[in-house]
This record gives structure tokens, sequence and C-alpha cells, in this order.
């Protein structure tokens, strides 16, 4: 009888061996990759909750509803909540100090992030309707009016006009503020201490008439990123259109005239660094800029900013969508905002070492903040209350009464610091 | 030639059993790449929330759908955001939460998904509780500074 | 005697003419070694085809998981620093920053990720070495919000593998 050999089953056996080290090695190397993904996700999603805790505890301490939240102590506030995939633990410690801090613990599936936030109360540079450091005597014109509303429930009018149309100075002389002309002021007036109001005609103010304004207006600050640009030199443009969109732009001088028109598409930050004595923003001769909806146009001048006739078109109607700081610190030299009554001015013009004039055929929307203004515009002015919120405008004010974060960490830096 | 038809029969079995293995493993791996890449897009879109404006976060956010980062020159998932007012914040605090779903190469959906009738990936509640789950999820809160 | 001759040729020779038949022809062992080569060879190709796919999946596994904590890392400290102390030099590729009162700096020495800091009282930078295999590195700052893009690359089996990473952070202190 023949004996039959053969390998079939040992060479079965060693290619399914060289298959299996292979998978287990593969196998070895997903495992781990896949738990470290999870890993990530739930870290990620910690760090979301912790953030959510932060931003309850600076709700919580405005609004001063501390429903839900339980007593640690005499002094001191502590909420949990689920959110989501986890929850958060917020503290806040000296809830009713001046720098309440507040810590939150976002915790998912055993994975915790911690946030340590400082809290302080500060205010928008912008508090009032007309806000200077010299003698304010106006409007020009007669009945004219300076009253408010708020530009995010909508347009001025009907339901949404206010009595917060202040008007402040700094200024502490007699007549520091002197109403004439039968204008009418639907809000407060304050001046510098000892300083006093002026009613001529039948001027009126609705509000409180004090003498204790001591605001200090703080020199403009051009953020790093945009005064480190390279300058794009002159933007002229003569007649026909032209669009800026969304980005920081630094010119030497920007100017629109003859029909031109620039449409502002998206967040555009300009920077005009010329001289002083130099025309930095000119809107004349029927050129106009206009501001599209979901747009934002922010303007540094460090010279003359000067706007006529149709002027600059503020679509968003919201004036913290058009703001205007000028460098300029010399008396006598002009931000002169002006239209041919078919335009509005919407916006905020930030000018504390010089001067701000409306001229007559404008209506203002917003603030303004100058070392002296003069209203010479026929036509009412109304604050936008809204720009009391803090972070509404790039330049940010100093104390006021709202709580914000001041310094904001994580806790367990991932890499040593000292 | 029994040997030879067991051997046969036992090649086929375990390379079969081999390659469910490295399959599952190469989907592995792509489940962990995608997420890792559908976690940086929510993250961002949070980011971009949180830089945006207070009033503007509802009406801009809440409901928006956007595809997800290109896999390979592919879309492969969508993203989408809601954001609420919080009852009783006099609109002052807004809960944000953002999904991700995709659909991996196998056909397999993470998340909540389907495919409509142009062969696109769309996001689908599934099962009917009124929101997109996913595991790559994430919420916090956004409150109005004053 | 022819008899016994015959009949011993026919039992003793036999025996013999078989003996000196065991063994192998050149033609059986050219087969035997033919068919061993191309068993060898397909167990060879089917080990060097896994080995290279589990040298790239190996290799995607380590950059991604390296993208991730450079990600991470990065996004954890910056977002604590002010705009105001952030400076982003060489066309985008070195970011410097303050944690508090700490300069802390991230750039690329020779495609791996450094960060330098200054400690407390001290003036000297340290360094320590975060991840390797980074082909690129690349801040903006628009806004108060930061854009990190890297990209982690490497060769494997002649095969060039890639790695991008975008994301956008929001500083969170003024």
């Amino acid at each position: 009888m023949n004996k039959e050999k053969g390998f079939a089953l040992i060479f079965v056996l060693m290619v399914m061996s060289t298959m299996a080290i292979l998978g287990t090695a593969l196998f070895s190397r997903s495992i781990p990759e896949r738990y470290l993904s999870e890993r990530f996700v739930d870290s990620t999603q910690a760090f979301w909750l912790a953030e959510a805790g932060i931003q309850e505890a600076g709700f919580v301490l405005n609004s001063g509803d501390w429903t839900g939240w339980a007593n640690q102590g005499a002094t001191d506030k502590v909420k949990t909540a689920s959110l989501g995939a986890g929850n958060y633990t917020v503290t806040v410690t000296d809830f009713s100090g001046a720098n309440p801090i507040a810590v939150s613990a976002g915790t998912v599936k055993g994975v915790s992030r911690n946030i340590e936030a400082t809290m302080r109360k500060s205010g928008s540079l912008f508090n009032a309707a007309l806000s200077s450091q010299t003698q304010f005597q106006g409007a020009l014109f007669n009945d004219v009016v300076f009253d408010s509303y708020d530009s995010s429930l909508g347009l001025y009018g009907g339901s949404n006009v206010g009595s917060k149309g202040n008007i402040i100075t700094t200024a502490a002389s007699a007549g520091a503020i002197t109403l004439i002309k039968n204008n009418l002021v639907k809000g407060d007036v304050s001046t510098g201490p000892g300083g006093t109001v002026v009613l001529n005609d039948t001027s009126a103010v609705t509000g409180n008439i004090t003498d204790d304004n001591n605001t200090t207006m703080n020199p403009v600050v051009i953020p790093a990123d945009l005064s480190s640009l390279p300058s794009g030199g002159d933007y002229f443009l003569n007649g026909g259109a032209g669009t800026l969109v969304s980005g920081d732009y630094k010119f030497s001088s920007f100017k629109v005239r003859n029909g031109g028109k620039v449409t502002i598409d998206g967040t555009v930050r300009m920077y005009c660094a010329s001289l002083p004595t130099s025309v930095s923003f000119e809107i004349a001769l029927n050129g106009q800029v206009v501001i599209n909806p979901g747009g934002k146009l922010i303007v540094y001048a460090d010279g003359l900013f000067l706007v006529s006739k149709k002027g600059i078109a503020n679509n968003t109607h919201r004036p913290k969508n058009l703001q205007i700081y000028s460098t300029l610190n010399a008396d006598a030299t002009w931000t002169m905002i002006g239209g041919d009554g078919s335009t509005p001015f919407e916006g905020v013009i930030y000018a504390p070492n010089t001067y701000v004039e409306t001229n007559n055929w404008l209506e203002v929307y917003g603030s303004i903040v100058a070392k002296r203004i003069f209203y010479d515009s026929v036509y009412s002015m109304h604050y936008d209350e809204d720009l009391k919120v803090e972070g509404s405008t790039e330049q940010t004010g100093t104390a006021g009464s709202q709580y914000s974060v001041k310094q904001w960490k994580e806790q367990n830096n991932p890499y040593p610091l000292n | 030639m029994v040997e030879i038809l067991l051997c046969m029969a036992l090649l086929l079995v375990l390379f079969l059993g081999s390659m469910n293995v490295y399959v599952y493993c190469f989907e592995l791996q792509e489940t962990a790449r995608n997420t890792s890449n559908a976690l940086n897009d929510v993250r961002s879109k949070l980011e971009d929330i949180r830089n945006s404006d207070f009033d503007a976060i509802v009406a801009t956010y809440n409901a928006q759908v956007v595809d997800l980062s290109k896999v390979n020159g592919i879309v492969i998932g969508k993203m989408k955001t809601e954001a609420a007012y919080v009852t009783g914040s006099n609109n002052n605090l807004i809960d944000i939460r953002a999904v991700a779903c995709w659909r991996q190469k196998g056909g397999r959906i993470i998340g909540e998904g389907k495919i409509d009738g142009s062969g696109n990936f769309v996001l689908s509640d599934l099962n009917g509780n009124g929101k997109i789950d996913s595991p790559v999820e994430l919420v916090t809160a956004v409150s109005k500074k004053k | 005697m022819k008899i016994l001759l015959r009949n011993k040729l026919k039992n003793g020779s036999c025996a013999g003419i078989k003996q000196a038949l065991k063994g192998f022809t050149l033609f059986e062992v050219l087969v035997c070694c033919t068919i061993l080569s191309a068993i060898l060879a397909s167990i060879f190709g089917v080990f060097s085809v896994g080995n290279e796919c589990w040298n790239i999946n190996t290799s995607v596994l380590d950059l991604r998981q390296q993208a991730r904590m450079s990600m991470d890392g990065m996004s954890r400290e910056i977002r604590q620093s002010p705009p105001s102390s952030i400076s982003i030099t060489d066309g985008g590729a070195r970011i410097n920053f303050s944690i508090g009162a700490y300069p802390v700096r991230y750039y690329l020495v020779n495609e791996q990720l450094v960060r330098e800091y200054i400690p407390s009282g001290e003036t000297e930078w340290v360094r320590r070495v975060l991840g390797t295999d980074m082909a690129s590195l690349n801040f903006s700052l628009s806004n108060s919000v930061v854009e990190i893009r890297i990209e982690l690359g490497n060769t494997v089996g002649g095969k060039n593998i890639s790695i991008p990473l975008t994301t956008r952070l929001r500083l969170r202190n003024e």
C-alpha cells in the first residue's frame, strides 16, 4: 500500500500564521487609536461644558437672579447642571464683590476640564448721545430733540423710542452745557463737578441735571495687527463702483468722489494712516459708502475725516456697525459728518482729542464722543441704547455697572510655565 | 485528496475571518480619522459663534446646516448648529448645540442621516426625538455682555 | 552451480538493485524546489503587502495623534493670551504671546514643533520639542480670532503621507 505524504496543511498553517500576526498587529494599533479618539471627543465636550458654566456665571452676576444656585458659605454660590453628554459645576466666589471669581468644571465620562474666570465691572465707551470734554452749546437749529432707541429691537419709531438721549461733559464751568433754540433733551444732562446747565429760549431737559460727570476719555489705541499692515497707498474712487470685502486694510488716504460708490461687504477694518493735517477719509461730490446688511465698517483715521452729501449709508441700521475713531490730537481739526438729507448717519464717532461737527441736513443715530462737539444739524439725534453692551464696539470703556470677564484661564495648563 | 480538500476549506474559513478583522481595523481607523476631522469642524464653528455679535447668534446659527470639511476632496457629511434663548433669561443667555454626522466609505452612517434620491448625504432625525444625535456633539452657552 | 548463482542473483541482487533504486531523481528535486519557491513566494508576498500596509497605517496613526496633541496643546495656551500680546512673525510661521507674565512662542525647527517659554525669574528661553514630522505651521490673527494651520507629513515605502489640520480659536482675554 502506498503511503501518500503531503504538506498542504503545513502550507495553510504557515499562511494563516502570517496573516494572524499581521492582523494582531493592526488590531493592537487600531483599538487604542479608537479609544484615544473617543477620549479626545470627551475632553473637548468637557471644555465647552466648562465654558457654559462660565457664561452662566456671567449671566447670573448681571441679572442678580440666583435661582437654582446653592449657597456655599456666606460669600459663594455654586450650581451643578447637566448639559449634553455630561455636566458642569460652577462656583462663584465673592459674588457680591468687585471681582468675583468663577471656576467651572465640565465633566464628560470622567474626563474633566476646568476654567477659571475673574470678573470685573466694565462699561461701554458710548454711554450717552453726546459726550465731550468742553462746553457744549447747541443745537444750532430750532426744535432739535435728543432722545434714544434700541437698535437691537428694530428701527427708531413707534414703541422703540426712549428717554436716554443723555448729554454729558466733563467741563466744569458755568454754562458747561447750554441748550438754545428750543432744544429738548429727553434724558439726563451732566457736567463736571461745579459746572452748570443753562436752558435758553424754551429748551428743556426731561431727566436729571447733575454735575458729577468725571468720565475720562482714553486715547484711541490702533490695534497692533492693523497698524502693522503694509500701506496700500491712496484709495481713490472718482466715480464708478468699488467693493471692500471682509478684511483689514491700511491706506494713506481713502477718498470717494464724483458719484463713486464703495460697497462694504463683510467686516472691514480700515486704518487711514495719514499726516494729522492731511485728509484721511473723504466722501465728497455725491460719493458714497454703503454698508451692506451683515457688514461692518471700522475706521481709524490719523488725519481729517470729512463726509458730506450722500455720506455713509449703513444698511444694517445698527450704529455699532459703523465705528469711526480719530487719533487727531489738536483743537480745530475736524471730523465732520454731513448729509443732504437723504442718508442719515447711523454710527459712532470717538474723537477724544479733537472736534466733531455735524452739518445741516443730517439725522444722527448712535453716539458721538469728542473733545468738543458742534451739533449743527437740523434734525434730531437718537442715542442707541444697544451701544451700552460692552464689546459692541472695538475700543473698551472704563468701569461701569455690568460684569464681564477680566481674566480667563484654563486650569492645568498642558505644558509647564514655571 | 481528502487532506487537500480539508486544507482548502480551512484556509477559506480562516482567510475570511482574517479579512473581517482587517476590514474592522480599517473601519476603526477611518472612524477615528473622520471623528477627529468632524470634531475639529464643530469646535471651530463654536469658536465662530463665540466671536459673533450676540444679537445675531440665534438668527444666524439656529438650524444652520453646513458641509463638513472635505476628506480626500469629497464632502462626506454635514454639521448642524442649534441656538435658542434660555427660558427666563430675558434673551440674555443662549444655549448652543452643534452636531456632526457623516457617511463612511463602507456605507456606515455615523450619527443620524440618510442618502437622498440624488445620492447625497442629508441629516435626518431617524429616532424621532426632535434632534439630530451624534457621538460628535458639542454643547455650550453664551451670555450677553453688558 | 549455475542454479545457485541464478538463485543468488534472483534473491540477493534484487535487494541490492532495489536499494540502489532509493532516492530522488533530479527532475523530482527540481519540481519540488519550484513548488516550494512558489509557496514561499506567495507567503512572502502576503507578508510583504501586510507589512507595508502596517507601516503606512502605523505612520498615519502616529501622525494623526501628533497632529491632535499638537493642535490641542497650542490651542489651550494661545486661547489664554490677550490679542495685544500676540505677535506673528516669519510670514506666519512663528507666534509669540504671553500667558499672564510668561512669554511663550511656537515655531518649527527642522520639521519639529518647538515650544519655548521663559520661566519665572529667568531670562533664557527654555525649549521643548512637542512633535516631529511637521511639514508646515502657520498662524494668522484677525479680530481676536487666531487660525492655526498645521500639516504633518512622512514618507513610508515611497508613499507620501500628509495630515493637514486647521482650527480657529477666539482669544478669551482682552
